[in-house]
């Protein structure tokens, strides 16, 4: 039982570490912090001025885009679509931009300090700052 | 698209536009929604169709109200330049399937608080004017009719400037907007020389407020049928008019004499939206008020939804009424010779233009969204309507309908519709 609950447990925490996701802009960025809410209304295009500064959400190939709206912004992917098409449909923006990978993602958050995107924690490196949670 | 707004796109692409693309590569978007939708009502003397649409039908199931497709394509530009072509075909004013282009506009973006954008448009009377055609973005199976039917026009071809901006912790948007616009009905063609309006919009967490004021000033109906099968009956009304001894018979006359020398009103809509991951509500107060023969209005409209999965119930409640002009009229005249004339002009007005307009009704709604597909939703949707007045000779959005004589069919002011629809976005 204690040889097959070690494994087990040691599994658990590596998913729970690798299930931390965060949300993260150019360490440049004036914005220092976002709640929940201001990213839901950030990410459903409704909102994208913040304390007085732009703000683009953007996303990239292989996001894990379902756990992020569902624990994060508290929308289920259907949802978000659903707000997305109004936005297209009537000229009033676009969805987020879909990045070819991170690593472009990632590039283009450190030359625009006004983009913000959602990584695992475990992929935050130099040049990028934390502002959720 | 009218000649101003053009000289006006032309100026500004003069101004910025050829540097702007020197430095990017533009980038071109096709996307695209439909519908393909049934609807039927329960009761053979009543059909349902949309307003500015030749045919209704009733009693049996039929795809002619709201089915219909929407190509759009996006041209970015630069990150500051982008235009947009939209062309929605459905059934309209001829009973065909007809496309119209509703949206070809360039927008400029100043700056993350400005934008301007120039050409055609959706005038933003209420919350869902703008979405109305892409039920993919409803939550029913569509728009709510008893407030975006209160503005008899769709679109304006003109200008639009939006201010965005932090406000407490939340950010709130002013946008003006001013053009002309053209618009069919089966019955009449109008124009529209000013269309011009101004909305608020504030957000905050998971609340959207919203207040738009949209002001309409020389529409006038410059063909179609009604005009010519009205033009005896406006000529006989102008022969009696300097007779006329009451308010009523005066005001009246010169209200329907403004259908062709120009009328104008305007319409205020209230609306305050929640949406967060398990809920979804919609409510909007409109009221329009205009200065034709055509009845001032109010409607009311509150639809909530519970989402869970990709499931999604939903119920609501809705009304519109016209405020006035629902009854029959009398013309009291000076000369008691002319008193019979008025009296039969006074009936020809009463049952062709005023009845036809009192179409009050309560709205009862319960329907079911199945997001089946990422691309793809079902709706199935029931609406319990009570009409006010069961005798009028309705038209717009509910259609009396004859029987083989001719003769209005009976109807006990109690209906049903029942809505199937396939919702798709590419």
């Amino acid at each position: 039982m204690h040889m097959l609950s070690l494994p087990l447990s040691l599994l658990l925490l590596s998913t729970t570490a690798r299930a931390e996701l965060v949300v993260v802009t150019s360490h440049e960025s004036p914005i220092s912090q976002l709640s929940r809410a201001q990213l839901a209304e950030v990410f459903s295009g409704r909102t994208r001025i913040v304390n007085g500064h732009a703000i683009t959400p953007v996303e990239y190939e292989n996001a894990d885009r379902e756990r992020f709206y569902q624990q994060v912004l508290g929308r289920s992917p259907s949802q978000m679509r659903t707000i997305w098409a109004k936005l297209l449909f009537t000229g009033d923006g676009q969805p987020p931009r879909v990045f070819g990978s991170y690593a472009e993602a990632r590039s283009q958050l450190l030359a625009d300090r006004g983009l913000i995107t959602y990584i695992d924690s475990k992929q935050l490196g130099p040049g990028l700052k934390v502002i959720f949670p | 698209m009218p000649i101003r707004p053009l000289l006006l796109l032309l100026g500004l692409l003069a101004l910025n536009l050829p540097a702007a693309l020197a430095e990017d590569t533009p980038q071109l978007h096709l996307s695209g929604f439909g519908s393909l939708a049934a609807t039927r009502t329960d009761d053979p003397a009543i059909g349902f169709k949309r307003n500015f649409q030749a045919r209704a039908n009733a009693d049996e199931w039929s795809f002619e109200a709201d089915s219909r497709l929407g190509v759009q394509l996006d041209l970015q530009l630069n990150p500051s330049w982008q235009g947009v072509v939209q062309v929605v075909g459905m059934q309209r004013e001829r009973g065909k399937f007809q496309p119209t282009v509703e949206w070809a506009n360039l927008a400029w973006q100043v700056n993350p608080n400005w934008r301007l954008r120039l050409g055609r448009m959706v005038t933003p009377v209420t919350s869902t004017s703008e979405s109305r055609e892409v039920g993919y973005a409803q939550l029913g199976a569509r728009a709510p009719l008893e407030t975006v039917g209160i503005y008899p026009m769709v679109g304006h071809d003109g200008a639009d400037l939006r201010y965005r901006q932090s406000l407490g912790s939340g950010e709130a948007r002013v946008q003006v907007f001013a053009g002309q616009t053209a618009f069919k009905l089966p019955f009449l063609e109008y124009e529209v020389d000013q269309v011009a309006g101004a909305l608020f919009t504030y957000t905050l967490n998971d609340w959207t407020l919203r207040y738009a004021h949209t002001r309409i000033r020389d529409a006038r109906a410059t063909g179609g049928s009604y005009l010519e099968t009205t033009r005896p009956l406006v000529a006989g009304l102008n022969m009696i008019a300097p007779f006329c001894a009451a308010t009523l018979c005066s005001d009246t006359i010169t209200r329907i004499n403004r259908l062709s020398s120009g009328w104008g009103g305007h319409f205020n809509v209230l609306s305050l939206g929640y949406e967060d991951g398990s809920w979804s509500l919609q409510t909007e107060y409109a009221t329009r008020k205009l200065d034709t023969f055509v009845s001032d209005g109010r409607s009311l409209v509150a639809l909530l939804g519970y989402h869970h999965g990709e499931l999604t119930p939903y119920l609501g409640f809705s009304r519109a009424d016209s405020t006035n002009r629902q009854r029959a009229v009398q013309f009291a005249v000076s000369n008691p010779a002319v008193q019979p004339t008025a009296n039969m002009l006074a009936g020809i007005v009463s049952r062709n233009l005023y009845e036809p307009q009192a179409a009050n009704r309560k709205l009862y709604t319960l329907g079911l969204r199945w997001d089946v597909h990422e691309q793809l939703a079902l709706k199935f949707q029931l609406d319990q309507i009570r009409h006010k007045y069961t005798d009028a000779n309705y038209n717009g959005f509910y259609v009396r309908q004859p029987d083989a004589d001719g003769q209005l069919r009976p109807y006990d002011g109690r209906l049903r519709l029942y809505s199937l629809s396939a919702d798709f976005v590419f």
